[in-house]
């Protein structure tokens, strides 16, 4: 295999050797005619002229054909992969899934580890949790977290939500199915945003049986209503199915 | 803008490549020594500046008429020594009879009793 662009770094260090080599050789002879060690480089280099630019007018000589080149070595790495299209097809794929499993896992690790949440203050959110090892999921019953939140000494805050579920959506068109979740009225508190639109939850709408009340996300209130600022205050149909 | 010597006469645009070739059917030589060898045998009238010289070997080289090849030397850097190939034998032979028609044309016009008696 062949890789023109290695190849010409390697000729330029040739070729600076070629000429070192030239001014070495007529500064031996300038010495042994008789000149000072000093005398003799200087009239070496004299002789000589400018180094650079003979270099520069040399590689001019090599022409375009490290470039000619380049594109006989991709010509002949095509006809390769074609002659044993079934070897090219495995390795492709291979390289192909090897470099999508490693850039997915990357892009988890990337979001999770290495980037912060988008909230104020993201490094102070805790995510707490029972897990209920019968069942092998992550589980807290409402009155336990009433009971952290009456307890609890250590956070600033506490909020809850329930695992996002899908609602359908009725009088705004043909019915539509969203995904929702949902929170306790301290949710947007402990992540640290604010309705763009509108209230956030009330302390009474926290109680058991106590009012409901929706918030939609931008993307909803885009879509589903218009981008409409009058909706504040609208009443929904959603049903839980 | 580069400095000139005087004494010495600019080698003929076109002629160095015949030059190096003839030089080099002498036997392998490296840069230095055929730059030497040329002006030596010129009776030193032929000065070959570096800047021609190894632009000149190195598209001798790309076209095939020349080889090179690396030989350790006692002076420290390698030499790299190049020596006379069949097409370059070939190329010589095209070159000195081109050579020998425009001297011969311009010898006829210079001498004009000349040119008569040739035809």
């Amino acid at each position: 295999m062949k890789f023109s662009f290695w190849r010409r770094t390697q000729r330029n260090k040739e070729l600076v050797e070629e000429m070192q080599a030239h001014l070495a050789l007529a500064e031996r002879e300038a010495v042994e005619s008789g000149q000072s060690p000093k005398d003799a480089q200087a009239a070496a280099h004299k002789e000589f002229g400018n180094v650079g630019l003979t270099a520069e007018v040399t590689r001019d000589a090599w022409g375009w054909n490290w470039l000619v080149e380049l594109l006989q070595d991709i010509r002949y790495g095509v006809r390769n992969m074609l002659r044993t299209p079934g070897f090219a097809l495995v390795t492709v794929l291979t390289l192909a899934l090897g470099i999508g499993a490693n850039t997915a896992i990357f892009s988890v690790v990337d979001a999770v580890l290495f980037r912060a949440l988008p909230y104020h203050h993201a490094g102070r959110l805790v995510w707490a949790t029972n897990f209920a090892s019968e069942q092998k999921q992550t589980l807290v019953f409402a009155d336990e977290y009433a009971g952290w939140r009456t307890q609890n000494h250590v956070f600033e805050n506490i909020a809850a939500y329930s695992p996002a579920a899908e609602y359908t959506l009725t009088g705004t068109g043909s019915p539509q199915r969203l995904s929702g979740a949902q929170v306790t009225a301290s949710f947007l508190n402990v992540l640290g945003v604010m309705p763009q639109l509108g209230r956030n939850f009330l302390p009474e709408e926290d109680r058991p049986a106590g009012p409901k009340a929706v918030l939609l996300s931008n993307g909803v209130w885009r879509s589903n209503f218009g981008a409409d600022r009058n909706v504040v205050g609208r009443v929904v149909a959603l049903d839980d199915t | 803008m580069k400095p000139r010597y005087q004494n010495r006469t600019e080698i003929l645009q076109g002629t160095l490549d015949m030059l190096i070739l003839q030089t080099l059917q002498w036997g392998p030589r490296h840069g230095y020594a055929l730059s030497k060898a040329i002006r030596t045998n010129s009776g030193e009238i032929l000065k070959v500046d570096t800047g021609s010289l190894y632009p000149a070997l190195h598209r001798l080289e790309r076209r095939g008429w020349i080889a090179a090849e690396w030989k350790a030397s006692e002076i420290g850097p390698r030499l790299r020594v190049y020596r006379l190939t069949k097409s370059g034998s070939r190329q010589l032979l095209s070159e000195r009879s081109r050579w020998e028609r425009l001297t011969a044309a311009i010898a006829g016009i210079m001498n004009p009793a000349g040119k008569e008696s040739a035809s």
